[in-house]
């Protein structure tokens, strides 16, 4: 059912995905990244963007979740700092080391 | 609840001191932890008047407490200094220009109705609306049957107080400016308040004992909804949905309308046509005595097909129930669309299996599955924000609209997201909120998430996964007693640095100041503050009424009540009895054994041990003691034949620091010297805390008679041994061992030791050993860090002999004040009465908190 338009970049980044979804690392992956992304104020820097500029430009009304993922997809991303990046990262490494057979 | 501005004030006599203007002293540390609870107190107007009014009487000079004669009891204590003091009159009574506490909150009797207009200002006090509209009483009058509303509502009115009354019109109010959100699906706290029980059928019934709850779901939420009221339009906001909930409250209040009628009407019915919202200005504050009309409050979508049966009593769902039978089976829906997926026997089940399988998966089966089927079926990926299909099984990535020409294709209009687990309408083109799936939702997340927890055994995803995240950042829902506390205290509060809020003497119960100086330190521990004042204790003792910890919540709260009155811990006396024998009774006692005693109890008493049973691994022990207040005391042993070092951490509390001038003392420095490390006095031949620190960090030769079996060369060898911190807890003690007792003398030390207001541990780190080695004790210029830096908050000093004296203490308040407790008096002190004085007892409290992410860090690396 699946019609196979990946190359060969995104079959490994599928297969990892799949192995992180079975043994629930991608779970647990989740709530640390958002824990670090609490503390360290992401979250609020965020959310207060997305006050000031989004919803006062569209109006309350009018904001839709598209318009915001749009908008605040590429600055969420470039204000993650470096430390969690690394962090997520260390411990993906880890995990795929474990699971070498991949 | 610790909502400190509900404490109603007693008799409130004036706090015995005056503020004068803040000094500008290097700032203490005003990072902390915890949710800041202050904006709620204090008075702005009546604070800065007072404030005023007294700088200029300036009556206050220092040291004017000390009143009463202090007869010590006389007997011989075993160790330490001891201090004690037969209980004084009551100082409070001192006279003093306040006229009255600058804090004052007493609930007060029927509120006055707010003024709130349709489409008007919202309360500054209000809750942050919650995520989704909370259902606020609204009138469920559409379910009954018309006739006999009226005897309704006049029987409902006359059971009620005026108080209810009262709040009935003050949500009678929020409801016209807000929405109606159907009070059908009553929330988790599921109060349902009936004057009398009313039944569907329209009687009342006698109410029944105490239970008149109220359900205040003041929904004052943010102006957007109140728009969405006035302009009646196609959005996937949530339908009020009718609900026979409350009969009764909807007839003497009822729901506010999106239209602001003046009756109140209620949310629309499926059976109602759609009528346009009453635009009258005007609000009903009487009670109704007349049949209403019900036009639909919200004309957004066209008359749903809701196939809503009849009204009759069904059990109600919800804790608490029983006044009332109510079916809270179907809730407000998120969008017409939703609604029509609700209809189906068991599109409960259904969902859930959804979110089950395709969302928080629990079971390692249901992983699988999810690993294997949950991608794009158009394009394979499993990213791009992947939506499952609510009516078939179906994947599409939602970036590449995959999930889109599938809606349109199939007419499917519905689909969830499989990584938040929102519900998405495509003919409303955006997510909507519906009340039961939201329930569903939250349920099934939680449900994984416990388990996710409750399975990890990696010690270091620990500290992040447990508890579940939803428990440890939640979203502020208001809950009903603290509505009610808003509406009673609308005006805000903000705490100026005149204000002599978390001052309070404590009594003397009998040479017990060994007690309150350590109380006073503890209860201005910023960290600590932030703590017990966020609420954030939770109780695991098998019998509350012994738990430390819970006493230590309710001193917090008393102390910080703005009731300027001295506190008379008895209480807290009793439970340091019961727990700690070895200080019970009327001796005079070591301030510093009290301070371990209490850290120790309330230690256990975080875990629920309640007689130390349980075996303390205080490096995972996360408590709130041990997060503040453990350090690792690192004891490195050096063979001195192999050179090989032998490391072990120890935790500990506090660092007791030996003297010059008593027995066991080896000071090789001559005092003085470089005492500038931490910027203590230069007056040469002054002992400095640095240079006590320094002592107590040095390499020590253990002598030949104390040889210690080295591993390495696996026989005994002389060793030299080196004590230094591993780690640095959040908040330092410094003891000085002023109490000697050794075969040749007992007596005190009350030689001066110079201790600066700020200090920087560096140079007594581990880490630090080797430029200590090459002779350097000075911190390296431009050393970035600050993460061991420390500012002085309390200090504790005896005044007297080891056979009895007396304790009193200097606490820091609001940065940069001082104050001298000395228990039940309180008065302004200088920073120069604080670092003149001998010294006893140091605390100090780091000026910049590490994140816990960083901790974890810490933790790991100690492991390997």
């Amino acid at each position: 059912m699946v019609v196979s338009k990946m190359n060969k970049d995104a079959q490994m980044r599928a297969a990892i995905n799949q192995k992180l979804i079975e043994t629930g690392e991608r779970e647990r992956l989740k709530e640390l990244l958002r824990a670090k992304l609490i503390e360290c104020g992401w979250k609020d820097q965020l959310k207060a963007h997305c006050k000031e500029e989004v919803i006062k430009e569209k109006g309350l009304e009018h904001v839709t979740v598209d318009d915001l993922v749009a908008e605040i997809t590429p600055k969420g991303r470039a204000l993650v700092p470096d430390s969690v990046k690394k962090e997520l990262l260390q411990r993906i490494r880890t995990f795929l080391a474990q699971h070498a057979s991949l | 609840m610790a909502l400190l501005c509900l404490v109603p004030s007693d008799a409130a006599p004036p706090p015995p001191f005056l503020p004068p203007p803040p000094r500008p002293l290097a700032p203490c540390c005003s990072a902390s932890v915890g949710p800041e609870v202050q904006p709620l107190w204090g008075s702005r107007g009546r604070g800065e008047e007072q404030a005023r009014r007294l700088r200029s009487a300036d009556q206050w000079a220092k040291g004017r407490a000390f009143s009463g004669s202090r007869a010590w009891l006389q007997e011989r204590p075993p160790l330490g200094g001891f201090g004690g003091r037969i209980p004084e009159a009551s100082p409070a009574s001192a006279a003093a220009s306040f006229s009255e506490s600058p804090f004052r909150v007493r609930l007060p009797p029927p509120p006055p109705p707010r003024t709130l207009r349709p489409g008007g200002d919202t309360p500054v006090c209000v809750a942050p609306a919650p995520p989704r509209p909370v259902a606020a009483r609204t009138r469920r009058s559409g379910e009954e049957p018309q006739p006999g509303e009226a005897e309704e509502v006049e029987e409902a009115e006359t059971a009620e107080t005026a108080a209810e009354k009262a709040e009935r019109k003050v949500e009678t109010e929020a409801k016209v400016e807000g929405k109606v959100e159907a009070a059908e699906k009553v929330d988790a706290t599921g109060k349902v308040e009936a004057a009398g029980k009313v039944d569907a059928t329209g009687k009342v019934e006698p109410e029944e004992g105490p239970g008149r709850r109220l359900e205040l779901k003041l929904e004052l939420e943010s102006e957007p909804a109140r728009e969405a009221e006035q302009e009646p339009k196609e959005e996937p906001k949530p339908e009020p949905e009718p609900e026979d909930e409350n009969p009764a409250r909807s007839c003497g209040s009822g729901g506010g309308g999106g239209g602001n009628s003046e009756e109140v009407p209620p949310p629309s019915l499926p059976s109602d046509p759609p009528q346009p919202p009453d635009p009258s200005p005007r609000r009903s504050r009487a009670p109704r005595r007349r049949p209403r009309p019900r036009p639909q409050t919200r004309v957004r979508t066209p008359p749903q097909p809701r196939p809503r049966p009849p009204p009759r009593p069904r059990p109600r769902r919800g804790p608490g129930g029983g006044c009332l039978e109510v079916d809270f089976a179907v809730g407000p829906p998120g969008c017409s669309h939703v609604n029509s997926f609700k209809v189906g026997e068991n599109w409960r089940q259904g969902l859930r299996v959804i979110y089950q399988c395709f969302v928080w998966c629990r079971t390692p089966e249901t992983r699988k599955s999810k690993a294997k089927s949950c991608i794009c079926h158009v394009c394979g990926t499993h990213l791009n924000r992947l939506h499952s299909c609510l009516s078939c099984v179906f994947f599409g990535c939602f970036t590449e609209k995959h999930i889109h020409e599938h809606a349109q294709a199939k007419q499917h209009n519905l689909a969830v997201d499989l990584y938040y687990g929102g519900i998405y309408c495509f003919m409303c083109k955006d997510y909507v909120y519906d009340k039961d799936i939201e329930q569903i939702a939250k349920e099934e997340q939680g449900e994984a998430l416990r388990l996710q927890a409750s399975t990890s055994t990696d010690v270091s995803y620990q500290p992040c996964s447990v508890p579940g995240l939803g428990e440890k950042y939640p979203t502020w829902e208001t809950t009903k007693p603290e509505l009610e506390l808003l509406g009673h205290n609308p005006r805000r509060r903000r705490i100026a640095s005149s204000f002599t809020i978390g001052l309070r003497g404590l009594i003397n119960l009998g040479n017990t100041c060994f007690m309150n100086c350590i109380v006073q330190a503890l209860t201005h521990t910023p960290i600590l503050r932030d703590f017990f004042l966020s609420d954030r204790h939770r109780c695991e003792m098998p019998s509350p009424e012994l738990c430390l910890v819970c006493e230590m919540s309710s001193l917090f709260r008393e102390l910080y009540s703005g009731n300027p009155s001295p506190h008379v811990p008895y209480k807290l006396l009793h439970l340091v009895w019961i727990h700690a024998r070895h200080l019970a009774g009327y001796r005079q006692q070591d301030a510093h054994e009290f301070l371990i005693a209490a850290l120790d109890v309330l230690h256990r008493h975080c875990k629920g041990d309640e007689v130390g049973k349980a075996a303390n691994n205080p490096n995972h022990c996360n408590c709130i003691i041990d997060q503040i207040f453990t350090g690792g005391l690192q004891s490195d042993v050096t063979c001195q034949a192999c050179h090989g070092v032998s490391t072990t951490i120890d935790p500990c509390w506090d660092i007791s620091l030996d003297l010059p001038g008593s027995c066991a003392s080896f000071w090789p420095m001559s005092p003085g010297r470089e005492s500038s490390v931490n910027g203590e006095s230069h007056v040469p031949g002054t002992t400095t805390l640095t240079d006590c620190l320094r002592r107590f960090t040095r390499p020590e030769h253990l002598g030949s008679s104390a040889k210690i079996k080295c591993g390495s060369c696996q026989s005994y060898q002389e060793s030299t041994k080196q004590l230094t911190m591993n780690k640095l807890p959040v908040v330092a003690c410094f003891h000085f061992k002023r109490f000697e007792h050794s075969a040749k003398q007992r007596r005190k030390i009350t030689t001066y030791i110079s201790f600066p207001l700020e200090l920087d541990m560096t140079p007594f780190m581990a880490s630090s050993k080797e430029s200590r080695l090459n002779g350097q004790l000075q911190l390296p210029t431009g050393s970035g860090t600050d993460e061991n830096k420390y500012s002085l908050f309390a200090v504790v000093n005896h005044q007297g002999t080891l056979e009895s004296g007396h304790y009193t203490s200097f606490i820091r308040h609001h940065k940069n004040q001082w104050f001298k407790c000395d228990d039940a008096v309180i008065t302004k002190a200088s920073i120069k009465d604080v670092l003149d004085s001998e010294g006893y007892l140091l605390f100090y409290h780091k000026q910049v908190l590490e994140h816990e992410s960083e901790k974890v860090k810490e933790m790991n690396t100690q492991a390997y």
